[in-house]
Formats: structure tokens, C-alpha cells, sequence
């Protein structure tokens, strides 16, 4: 439950400092590292070596650690690799696809209107949340 | 018996007007944990409730009291629930039947839906995620089925309205609903709901703890400023396609929600501690556990009674 409890799965490397809450050194639980890592991929415009990632993931993962990591995203296809000099630089295998039927195109515009199908990241909007989150935005750091 | 057997409905109405705060202000996790959990108690809790209330109404058949060993007057003597009540409570466990299998059956859709999908999504190959040729803004995490793996959808539109920060916001919210199995929770609850049609409303506190906690698992990954940006970028690029719409449509494309898009943006833009309270979910744990121990307690009471209708 509480996600500072202690993993048998992950090897203490450096003394994680348990008070801050700083992405990166916290502790992570089993599965989510793939996540963090094909976040990371995802969120770079451009293939990755594997120092990169580990830059990207956070410091407190060891390099073997995130090529173990990859190999087993590699392997399940969900990334793909390129050689770039001596070492792969890896990349989401994301699949674009124009085939996609319009039965899709349907489910994915109505998500929320049959039980146990689909919710949708956005739905649960009113008309005039416009404004809030305009304001929201305007708020916040790094707003472009 | 007769007050105690009571309780159930009433804790179902205190859970209604307790969900909304305990989604809003505990830590999502333990909210979408504790109301999920003490609808599936509370609903069990009234059906118990609901049979006890009607079973005198059997025992006053007379099939049935001779199979039990007593008169069917003895029933007025020893029962202390009214004639009326226990109709009504047989009239209720009847309708409640029909909800349960017409949610069922809503069910099975939802499972040949998400089925058709992932066949349809098949030509796009076996990737975690499938990118939609839509120019509405749409992310979804597809469920997983025996035969498919869990996906996430997206569509092209959401996409263009995203930087790569906030595409990987998004990727990990939606990762994060397939990871947790967050289609159980729904599923669970809207069964509960058929049930005890009372917590109903209840559904949409569990749908919005859920997305919060897939926002939470989100911002430990990209950032809580970044994934809040993420959340109103892409919900202004709905907002403005949905303008667009003919007014019918516009209503099933925002989706209904008790708490919507803007509540999760502000949750985001709160410092991380305000997230972690859990006071109110154990609180709301403890509902439910009051309620089962009302049923057990009502139920003891009952078998007493076929004991003293056998001797009367």
C-alpha cells in the first residue's frame, strides 16, 4: 500500500534519501520501471542510447539496471533499436495506423456512454471549464 | 433485528454523501480502494438485508412451513416484521434481479466492444500504443482481453495539441490505468451499484478517483506541473473541437462526471502532500464493515427466530 514500503525486488545501490520526494530517488515498485523508462522514451523526439534513459529515468537506477530494462521492453516488442555507433539507441514502437475503422473513430469520440468500455483522459468536461483551465494555464510555470 | 436490519440502507446514503469528499480530498488510491470496496460491502449488505426482511413472507407459505416443522400463523406471532414491509422488500429483490442482469449483459458489451476494438486496432501491429488518424482529441487505455494486451489509444488530434513532455504525461496515465486494472474498479462498481441501487452515484466518485490516481502515477513520473499542463492543453483542444459539433452530439462527447477535467488540474497544481490523507477512507471502510456486521448480527437474530417458530 504505502509506496515507501520496502521492495524485496530492488537492490538498495545508493541510500535513497527517504524524505524528499524528488522524482527519480524514490523507490520504485516492480513494473513501474518499465514504465518510467518507456515514458522517457516517448517523451524524447529522437531514438536513445541507454545512458540517456538512465539520464532521463532518474539517478538512483544503475546502467545494467536500465539495460536490463530495455532488452525486456525489446523483447516484448513494445520498443525498437537502431545501431548507433557502438552501442542501440531505442525508440516506442508506436503504430500509426490510417486502417483504424470508423467503428473505432465512433468508440473512442463516445468513450464514456456504455458501462465497463472506455473513460476517456478528458472526459468530464462542462462548457465553461474553458475558462478555468485557461486561467489554470496562465498560471502556470512554463506557460508558452 | 428490526432496527439493526435497517442500518444497511442508511450507511448506503451516508457512503453517497461521504464518496464525493473522500474522492476529492484523500489520496486517489485509497479512495478508488475504500468506495469500491464498501459499495461491494454495503451492496451485499442490503441484499442480506432485503432477504431477511422478505424470507417471512416464504415461511408464511404453507409448502414451506410444513417442510420447516411449524404453522404458517405462527409466522404472525413470532415475526416482528410487518406483512407490508416484507412485500415490499421481495418487490425490491425482484427489481434488483433485473438490474443486475441488464448490467450484466452492458457488461458482456463493454468485453465484445473492447474485443472489437483490439481487432481492429490489430493491422497497427503489436504496439503499447496505437496512434487513431482522429482529429478529435481522444487518449483511452484499452483494456487488456485473453486474447490482447492492454493498449493505450490515442489520436492524432490529442497529440498535435501536446508537446513531447505532456505526450509523455499522457502516455504514462493512461499506462498507468491498464497497469492497476482500473476497468476492474468500474466494473466492480457499477455491479455493486445494480445491487444497491443507492450507491449509484457513488460510480462517477470511483470514476474520478481513478483518473486521479492514473494523473498521480503520471506526475511521479513527468512531474505534477507537467502532467497538469498536459490535462488542460488536451482538454481545451476537446473543448474546441466539441464546439464544433452539432449540439446533440456535444453533450456524449464531454461525458458526464460529478468532478470533472478542471477538479484534476487543480488537484495537480496542490503540492503532493495534500494528496496523502487517508483518514476519510478508512472512515469510509469502516461504514461498510458496520453495515456487514448489521447483516451478521440481523442474521443470528433470524436464525433464532426459525428456532422459536419450530417450538411455538
Amino acid at each position: 500500500m504505502a509506496a515507501t514500503a520496502p521492495s524485496d525486488h530492488e537492490v538498495d545501490i545508493v541510500p535513497v534519501r527517504r524524505d524528499r520526494s524528488e522524482p527519480g530517488t524514490r523507490r520504485r515498485r516492480p513494473g513501474e520501471l518499465e514504465g518510467d523508462v518507456l515514458a522517457a522514451l516517448w517523451a524524447s523526439p529522437e531514438a536513445m542510447p541507454p545512458a540517456d534513459v538512465q539520464a532521463a529515468v532518474g539517478g538512483d537506477l544503475a546502467y545494467t539496471t536500465v539495460m536490463t530494462i530495455l532488452v525486456r521492453l525489446h523483447g516484448k516488442g513494445l520498443i525498437e533499436r537502431t545501431k548507433r555507433g557502438r552501442a542501440f539507441a531505442y525508440r516506442p514502437v508506436v503504430a500509426e495506423t490510417e486502417v483504424v475503422a470508423e467503428q473505432v473513430r465512433r468508440l473512442l469520440a463516445h468513450g464514456n456512454d456504455r458501462v465497463a468500455v472506455l473513460q476517456g483522459l478528458i472526459d468530464g468536461l462542462r462548457p465553461e471549464d474553458e475558462t478555468i483551465l485557461r486561467a489554470m494555464l496562465a498560471g502556470m510555470d512554463g506557460e508558452s | 433485528m428490526t432496527t439493526v436490519i435497517y442500518l444497511p440502507f442508511v450507511l448506503s446514503i451516508v457512503l453517497v454523501g461521504l464518496s464525493r469528499s473522500v474522492c476529492r480530498r484523500t489520496s486517489p488510491r485509497a479512495a478508488a480502494w475504500s468506495v469500491t470496496a464498501a459499495m461491494v460491502l454495503l451492496a451485499a449488505s442490503t441484499v442480506g438485508a432485503l432477504v431477511l426482511l422478505a424470507w417471512p413472507l416464504a415461511a408464511r407459505l404453507p409448502v414451506i412451513a410444513r417442510e420447516g416443522g411449524w404453522h404458517p400463523s405462527a409466522v404472525n406471532h413470532v415475526v416482528p416484521v410487518p406483512v407490508p414491509v416484507s412485500i415490499l422488500a421481495a418487490v425490491i429483490l425482484v427489481v434488483l434481479a433485473g438490474l443486475v442482469i441488464d448490467q450484466a449483459l452492458r457488461i458482456r458489451d463493454g468485453v465484445v466492444e473492447v474485443s472489437r476494438m483490439h481487432t481492429e486496432l490489430a493491422p497497427a501491429g503489436g504496439a503499447a500504443v496505437a496512434v487513431v488518424q482522429d482529429s478529435r482529441p481522444s487518449a483511452h487505455a484499452l483494456p487488456g482481453t485473453l486474447a490482447h494486451r492492454g493498449r493505450v489509444v490515442v489520436s492524432t488530434g490529442l497529440l498535435d495539441a501536446l508537446d513531447d513532455e505532456e505526450r509523455a504525461a499522457v502516455l504514462a496515465h493512461e499506462h498507468a490505468h491498464l497497469a492497476h486494472a482500473h476497468r476492474l474498479f468500474v466494473v466492480v462498481a457499477a455491479l455493486a451499484a445494480a445491487l444497491d441501487p443507492v450507491v449509484w452515484w457513488c460510480r462517477h466518485d470511483v470514476e474520478f478517483a481513478l483518473e486521479r490516481w492514473a494523473d498521480e502515477d503520471a506526475a511521479s513520473r513527468t512531474g505534477r506541473a507537467v502532467t497538469a499542463r498536459a490535462l488542460a492543453r488536451a482538454a481545451l483542444a476537446k473543448l474546441s473541437s466539441v464546439h464544433q459539433m452539432p449540439a446533440p452530439a456535444r453533450a456524449t462527447a464531454l461525458g458526464l462526471a460529478r468532478l470533472g477535467v478542471a477538479h484534476r488540474v487543480a488537484a495537480l497544481l496542490e503540492p503532493e502532500q495534500q494528496q496523502r490523507r487517508t483518514a476519510l477512507a478508512w472512515l469510509v471502510a469502516i461504514l461498510a464493515l458496520v453495515g456487514i456486521a448489521a447483516i451478521l448480527w440481523a442474521t443470528r437474530d433470524t436464525e433464532r427466530l426459525f428456532e422459536l417458530l419450530q417450538r411455538h
